[in-house]
């Protein structure tokens, strides 16, 4: 499976707070593909810089990080339009 | 191989590094130490440090916070130096010689409105700016300064034309290389329409750097008494007017980042 990076993240964060490690496991259990340390990064730059993710307040150097309610709206409309993408291409191709 | 991979994780930019570093060093310590792992975190300093180049930083928002509180700084110095403009086309312009009174009083007029519009550029840069300070736009407003101390004594230091064409040459290079940077910056912060007007300002004003260049080695010769030196000067502040109208405007109408 190939997705967005950005979009592995949120999805995994919708399920409770995780440091990157924890969410390269997670999101590794759920589509089968474990992202490299600079590709999680580079999404979790992206994300919080638009306020997407936050980072949770942590003494451990494992930082944890939690979707906010922009995030959120963001995930729902990401999934929104792939729903729909599922739909019409199954009706495609039962049509064909 | 985990000794490579820390090596490469030093590649990341500063500012990055300064924020994301620790928990990254923890996340690779932690990861199993490949080749691929390697590659990958390779691959994301590579792309964080073009990010970077293409005005993705901390910093960049913090400087266009700047610009944007003080915009009308920049629109006061474009409005002044669309006089100053008018006032060089006017003396090429002039049919007769003027007067060598009328001469020193056009300079000291030219001299002090360089002296604000420059000053107006210096504040837009440096006012409530906290850490984002614009050093190119320092370096813009200083030479329009140094033009306007050069134009209050030029009939007393006997300055050469080369030294303002230098000038002009600094200040239209800062202010190509700062709008284009904007123009990348507020394309990366959301859909604001009308950036193509900046890359395009951009790109003329860089554009003025060879003319004026020409002119200070003498490929464009400047016969006694055609003022073609006036009418260049005229038409770059001309332009560099419209130029800071089109910063401030553009500035502006980004709300998001004040």
């Amino acid at each position: 499976m190939t997705a967005d990076p950005s979009l592995l993240v949120l999805a995994s964060l919708s399920a409770g707070d995780k440091h990157g490690y924890a969410m390269m496991d997670d999101i590794e259990e759920f589509t089968g593909v474990r992202l490299g340390p600079g590709t999680l990064y580079g999404a979790i730059t992206r994300l919080e810089e638009r306020g997407w993710i936050r980072p949770v307040a942590s003494l451990d150097r494992r930082k944890p990080y939690a979707i906010t309610a922009a995030g959120v709206a963001q995930l729902k409309e990401e999934i929104g339009a792939l729903e729909r993408l599922v739909k019409s291409t199954s009706r495609r191709l039962k049509q064909a | 191989m985990r000794r490579l991979i820390e090596l490469l994780s030093e590649l990341y930019p500063k500012w990055w590094r300064e924020r994301y570093g620790p928990e990254f060093d923890a996340l690779i310590e932690d990861e199993r130490a490949t080749a691929r792992v390697a590659l990958n975190v390779l691959s994301g300093a590579f792309w964080m440090r073009m990010r970077t180049l293409l005005g993705g930083s901390p910093r960049d928002s913090r400087i266009l916070g700047t610009l944007t509180k003080n915009w009308w700084l920049l629109a006061l110095s474009g409005g002044i130096q669309a006089i100053i403009s008018a006032l060089y086309l006017i003396m090429q312009s002039e049919p007769a010689p003027l007067s060598f009174h009328a001469w020193n009083s056009m300079l000291v007029v030219l001299g002090r409105l360089g002296l604000t519009a420059g000053a107006c550029v210096i504040m837009a840069a440096l006012l409530a700016s906290r850490n984002g300070k614009c050093w190119l736009l320092v370096l813009n407003g200083s030479a329009l300064v140094v033009l306007g101390v050069i134009e209050l004594g030029l009939t007393r230091f006997g300055v050469r034309f080369w030294t303002v064409a230098m000038l002009v040459i600094l200040m239209a290079a800062s202010t190509g290389v700062l709008e284009l940077r904007m123009a990348q910056m507020l394309r990366k912060k959301g859909r604001y329409p009308g950036t193509w007007i900046l890359s395009l300002t951009s790109a003329i004003s860089v554009g003025f750097v060879l003319p004026f260049l020409a002119l200070a080695l003498r490929w464009i010769k400047i016969e006694p008494g055609s003022h073609t030196d006036l009418l260049w000067l005229g038409v770059y502040f001309a332009f560099s007017a419209v130029s800071m109208f089109t910063s401030a405007l553009r500035l502006h109408t980004a709300p998001a980042l004040s």
